[in-house]
């Protein structure tokens, strides 16, 4: 395989290695806790349908469980990208507010009596929901206006800040150590330190023992990776790291910003596949069908979650088929 | 930016102090999640083997928090533990390691014929039992009953398929059958229960039926023995009489009768000594052997040796007449034979039972020949397995020899105190003398009689326990007391078999003249000679029983995932090994990085000026003790150095506050000194003098919010912590407890943890009490009894010196318990 | 062999459990009766014992545990459920080791329940 050939590996001993796993996996956090904060609202969501017998404590235990979350993950956040610390909890500040109000909110009922919709009774557990739903995920009135709508701009600033990074030691080290002769790297790190014992050639992907890349590389036919398709394709630098189940991957291109985060460990609650492109790239090339994706002025986000391992790694192969 | 610019509303909060804020409550948050993850693992532990996927998947996520708190502590200062590093990432390697290892097997059989089981039978299919009369039936081929065992694979799937794992683990969790006897004994009685009522999936029936058909034809018309065959059973660990054997059964009774005997895995004594012996419920499924009976004419048990330590060259024979089923469980009295150990037996001695008829000189029920014959292939039997044997045998009407049951015989060791006794040969003669050596060894201690009707909950720990008959219930107290004494009983039944698995000096069959001790306050037994005599005869003798006592009570939980995750190492944080490269465990990671949490906002070792704006500032009270507060979000009203606790607008500190101050409780002037923050020698022999306090440890602070409190207190020489979030109206709140006692003995440490369990559980806490750790929580109750349970907590934190005053014993613990619940803290003073 | 129909008995002071649950719980032609107090709801039992008891745990007045035990106490053949606002441990093993045939966690489905409606269904008819 001659993808194989473009492989190569960082070791510990290189300065700046460390911290940049110990980032790598704080955005891991960062993207746990979104996902949490997205199961949460899909609980609320699939709760507010109608055929569930709730109480107000359910209603009341969402708002908190949905406020530290957020809260988890704006901290996250401002440890991977200070300069917007103090916009971040700002905003965070102003959705505890707003989840102060809701759960103060005085039990009414047949206040709200959606004319003709016998399914979504007057229980007032109901209408709680339906407002907190709203707040969560409703429509934006502007930018951030929604617990989930601020998760994306959240994201959006912290990936910018990881790819504004390439100037970094990392960044350096990796520019230094890029080989002219060949058209594309692809350097891998060990993300928890030669726990997974990289060998120094490998000869097939047997001798990987991270899961994620092996399926991403399985059906590579060329030796070339790249976002970019046709005639906009160029060589490209990606960075790798790797343990047993999971993968982060970015290319280190200005303009051409390619982030894939994923977990394949056979287990459904823990695996996921996480991905964004800048906006020149055209992701309906690269993605299988099934993820969920949000458009933003910064880039698009897409993530598939809650699927069986199969699919996941099924999807996995495709979109290593094709980056190649 | 796409962000709305906000105006007047949002507090003006300096990022800065804003960060660390959220940084603290990040690593605290962590803290109490890595805390109940390490709690839930050690009891999963229990039910689960540790390469299966729950468990990895913990450690990797525990790793992956503690990486993540590093971080956190390193932001909060200024990278001074970037050493923590290199530790978490070799606990991941190490723990890495530990998962490649041993994997699950493959299909295996529901049931196996005892014949079938070919060269290498796992013991761990087919149970201990079982597996010993495999290897009888190998050496001595047509002697052993033919039978089938009901594998371990059909337990587990039992199990499984009416769900009773998860119930049982519930209910087995954190049990402790000395703190509650009665809930205990109702909680194992549930699960008994459960598997009579479970419903036997139809595969294992078939079995069942499928192979007693196969032996039947051989046997008709024969009623059964369905015992059981525990894994770790009849082998180091005898478990004798744990278990039920269901006798005389007809074949449509089986499945009945197999629930039956799996219940008796679950019997109080049964579970009492698994958690005694720290044997955890996933390593001993239970297997079921199913055998046609005997209709013997003679039965009974075999020793290859006997047991008062002093002579080997002799075998012991106890024989009744039919079945040896009532002798076993100490119900029935056996003739008892003394036979040489030789290759050809003699017989040497007989001592007959009391039912008897006077002037009989031999039994009539068995010949002479016959027992040597039994004590020659006993011999056989020793020879081939290497170690003394403990043998049940039965005889049947065509005079055949059959082995029922063989395993190994728990000796002991004698302790060699002959030179001693020799010298006090000149001494006062014992008050009393005879009977059996059921242990050998010295002993001493406070008197107990033991009638029948007496609560054995009440026998304190190191009590030389005297009885009329033994009772299998007795064996619950073995592990505490210094020896027992016994009117009745005989050398067989399990009560003896467990008597010498607990190593405890212990002699039977001493008669009614055991009623001469009953009034005597303190005796001292000579097990080996058979002696007992009143008062204090030996002096040290005491001290070496109570170690034997603690010994025995501390039972190391090992495999190897304590040593890397739950062992905690680090236990004290001003000691000078207290570093990041002295943490061996990830239990040492999470408390280290705690402790430096704290001291790190506190800015101990730093320049303190850099600290101005934010100092502590200490609480002002006329109680004796002494508080520093921090204040996270200016719910303290500014002003000096001190503050009242009125001034602190925190609902959770108010509440605990409302504990601590309540008049009901009483403090006693001796509390004024050792109150303080510490005891005046220990600061200057760890601090040296003049630097003044350097360390959190040395001190009570608290960091409030207007939600939130997060204290640690150092009371005498407890250690306790309280981290709650209450908040206005919300109903997400958390209470969490930590204490761990100082002062005293270990079995006072050990009762006042008791009591803080028994309390806080039943004001809905839930609770994990590790010796004399205690930690407990309360989650995601209102406002109110949240508040509420911090107000008992503030009476705990008074409460809790005055503990080793009125917990004498182990009855002491739940009476003061209700005392407290019920308000009456005046009998704490 | 007909079956017979079986009578049930909910007690919750939410309002919403037992407007819910009685609709849902008839379609099979049971007998379902709701409670939102304590003290009515043994009264009534007292009056004629029910089949299954569905119960809350936690309410204002009085606690599930000890409509549990007072249930149990007056019929032993009852069986009953409890609701707990929040699958805690601590109240599950409790109630189990009281003699509750089961629990469930709210938010809940009413079929979930009905599948442990009928286990216990079984369980009275062997």
């Amino acid at each position: 395989m001659r993808i194989l050939e473009k492989l190569k590996i960082i070791t510990y001993r290189e300065p700046g290695i460390r911290d940049f796993c110990i980032q790598t996996i704080r955005f891991r956090t960062l993207l746990e806790n979104a996902r949490a904060l997205l199961a949460l609202v899909e609980d609320g969501n699939e709760k507010v349908i109608g055929e569930y017998i709730l109480d107000r404590h359910y209603v009341t235990s969402l708002i908190d469980d949905v406020v530290a979350r957020l809260g988890m993950m704006v901290y996250d956040a401002c440890v991977l990208a200070p300069e917007y610390g103090k916009l971040f909890y700002m905003q965070h500040d102003r959705h505890k507010r707003r989840a102060a109000e809701l759960n103060s909110q005085e039990k009414t009922s047949g206040k709200k009596n959606t004319a003709g919709d016998a399914a979504v009774s007057s229980d007032p557990e109901y209408e709680l929901l339906s407002d907190v739903l709203t707040w969560l995920n409703g429509e934006a009135s502007e930018p951030g206006a929604t617990v989930i709508d601020f998760m994306k701009q959240v994201f959006v600033h912290v990936i910018k800040k990881l790819d504004a990074n390439n100037d970094s030691k990392i960044g350096l080290l990796i520019k230094n150590n890029v080989s002219k002769t060949v058209d594309c790297n692809m350097f891998l790190i060990d993300l928890w330190e030669d726990a997974i014992a990289l060998p120094a050639r490998p000869h097939s992907l047997e001798d990987i023992n991270s899961i994620p890349l092996k399926l991403l590389l399985m059906d590579v036919q060329g030796g070339n990776l790249s976002p970019m398709a046709g005639d906009k394709a160029r060589a490209v630098t990606w960075i790798a790291a790797l343990s047993e189940y999971r993968l982060s991957l970015r290319t280190m291109e200005p303009g051409c910003n390619f982030h894939l985060e994923t977990t394949v460990s056979g287990h459904e609650r823990s695996d996921f596949i996480f991905i964004f492109a800048d906006p020149s790239i055209n992701t309906e090339n690269i993605l299988p069908p099934g993820f969920h994706t949000e458009i933003t002025d910064h880039g698009q986000l897409a993530w598939k979650l809650d699927a069986t391992p199969k699919a996941i790694e099924d999807s996995l192969i495709s979109i290593g088929r094709h980056l190649s | 930016m796409p962000f709305i610019s906000e105006n007047t509303r949002t507090l003006e909060m300096d990022y800065n102090f804003r960060f660390r804020y959220e940084t603290l409550r990040s690593l605290l948050n962590k803290n109490c999640s890595a805390l109940q993850i390490m709690s839930d693992l050690e009891a999963d532990l229990n039910h689960i083997h540790y390469y299966d996927e729950r468990i990895k998947r913990s450690i990797r996520r525990l790793l992956t928090d503690i990486l993540m708190m590093a971080q956190e502590l390193n932001l909060l200062a200024k990278n001074r533990h970037s050493d923590l590093y290199e530790t978490i990432f070799k606990l991941r390697k190490h723990t890495d390691r530990l998962f490649k290892k041993k994997q699950p097997v493959a299909d295996q059989p529901l049931a196996v014929l005892l014949g079938r089981l070919g060269k290498n039978p796992d013991p761990e299919l087919i149970g201990g039992k079982a597996f010993g009369l495999h290897m009888l039936n190998e050496l001595f081929k047509g002697r052993v009953p033919p039978g089938f065992v009901i594998t371990t694979v059909a337990y587990n799937r039992l199990l499984e398929k009416n769900n009773l794992g998860d119930r049982i683990r519930i209910l087995l969790t954190n049990l402790d059958v000395t703190a509650d006897r009665d809930q205990f004994k109702s909680r194992t009685q549930t699960i008994r229960r459960w598997i009579r009522d479970a419903i036997v999936p139809m595969e294992i029936e078939t079995a069942i039926r499928e192979h007693a058909d196969s032996i039947s034809k051989k046997y008709p018309d024969t009623l059964w023995a369905i015992r059981s065959s525990s894994v770790f059973e009849d082998g180091i660990h005898s478990f004798a009489g744990q278990f039920d054997t269901e006798l005389n059964i007809r074949p449509e009774n089986f499945v009945t009768a197999y629930k039956h005997v799996l219940a008796g895995k679950f019997t109080d004594r049964a579970v009492n000594y698994r958690i005694h012996k720290n044997i955890r419920e996933i390593d001993t499924p239970m297997a079921v052997l199913f055998m046609p009976m005997v209709d013997p004419v003679a039965a009974g048990v075999i020793y290859t040796s006997q047991l008062n330590g002093l002579a080997s060259d002799t075998m012991v024979i106890n024989s009744v007449p039919g079945l040896a089923a009532k002798m076993v469980q100490g119900e029935e009295p056996a003739d008892i034979f003394h036979v040489s150990k030789e290759d050809c037996p003699k017989l040497l001695k007989t001592r007959m039972a009391s039912r008897t008829k006077a002037g009989q000189k031999t039994v009539d029920y068995i010949e002479p020949e016959k027992l040597l014959e039994i004590a020659g292939l006993a011999i056989q039997m020793e020879k081939k397995f290497g170690f003394n044997m403990d043998i049940e045998w039965a005889v049947d009407k065509n005079e055949t020899v059959h082995f029922l049951q063989a395993r190994r015989l728990n000796t002991g060791l004698s302790e060699d105190e002959t030179d001693d006794i020799l010298k006090r040969a000149k001494d006062a003669p014992p008050t009393l003398e005879g009977g059996i050596t059921i242990f050998p060894g010295r002993a001493e201690g406070p008197v107990i009689f033991l009638r029948s009707d007496s609560d054995i909950s009440k026998v304190p720990d190191g009590a030389v326990v005297l009885a009329e008959q033994p009772k299998t219930e007795y064996a619950s107290l073995l592990s505490k007391i210094a020896a027992l004494l016994v009117m009745e009983g005989n050398p067989v039944g399990h009560l003896a078999t467990i008597v010498r698995e607990f190593s405890v000096p212990c002699i039977f069959g001493l008669g009614k003249n055991l009623e001469i001790l009953a009034g005597k306050n303190i005796i001292s037994v000579n097990a080996t000679q058979r002696t007992v005599y009143t008062g204090i005869r030996w002096p040290g003798i005491r001290k070496s029983v109570l170690a034997r006592i603690a010994s025995k009570n501390c039972h190391e939980k090992s495999g190897p995932l304590y040593d890397l995750v739950l062992k905690l190492n680090l236990t004290d944080p001003d000691a000078p090994s207290f570093k990041a490269k002295s943490c061996k465990s990830i239990h040492d990671t999470v408390r280290f990085i705690h402790e430096m949490s704290v001291r790190s906002m506190f800015g101990f070792g730093d320049d303190q000026k850099r600290r101005s704006n934010k100092k502590s500032r200490k609480l002002k009270t006329g109680l004796p003790i002494k508080f520093q507060l921090i204040d996270l979000d200016q719910s303290i009203a500014k002003g000096p150095n001190t503050v009242e606790p009125q001034d602190v607008a925190s609902l959770p500190f108010k509440a605990l506050w409302r504990g601590i101050s309540d008049k009901n409780m009483a403090w006693p002037d001796r509390w004024k000194n050792e109150l303080a923050g510490m005891p005046a020698d220990f600061r200057e022999a760890v601090l040296g003098g003049n630097r003044g306090p350097r360390r959190a440890s040395d001190r009570n602070y608290a960091i409030v919010a207007a939600d939130y409190i997060n204290l640690n207190a150092r009371l005498a020489y407890h250690y306790l912590m309280v981290d709650a979030m209450v908040g206005q109206g919300t109903e997400n709140n958390y209470v969490h407890f930590r204490f761990r006692g100082g002062g005293g003995g270990d079995e006072n440490r050990a009762r006042r943890a008791r009591f803080l369990e028994s309390v806080l559980r039943q004001i809905g806490f839930g609770v994990d009490r590790r010796g004399d750790l205690v930690t407990a929580w309360l989650r995601r109750y209102s406002r109110k009894d949240s508040e509420n349970s911090l107000e008992i907590i503030g009476r705990l934190m008074v409460c809790a010196r005055q503990l080793d005053a009125v917990l004498k014993n182990d009855a002491d613990v739940k009476r003061y318990a209700n005392y407290f619940l019920k308000e009456k803290y005046e009998i704490f003073s | 062999m007909e079956e017979q129909k079986l009578r049930i008995m909910v007690i919750d002071d939410e309002n919403i459990v037992g407007k819910r649950l009685k609709p849902a719980l008839e379609k099979t032609g049971d007998i379902v009766e709701t409670f939102e107090e304590g003290k009515t709801a043994l009264s009534r039992f007292d009056e004629e014992p029910f089949d299954i008891v569905v119960t809350d745990i936690r309410m204002e007045k009085i606690n599930g545990i000890e409509i549990l035990e007072r249930i149990l106490s007056k019929s032993s053949r009852t069986k009953v459920i409890i609701i707990t606002g929040y699958a805690t441990v601590e109240v599950a093993r409790e109630a189990l080791s009281k003699g509750a045939f089961d629990f469930i966690a709210k938010p809940f489905k009413p079929d979930d329940l009905r599948a442990i409606i009928a286990r216990a269904s079984k369980e009275l008819r062997s």
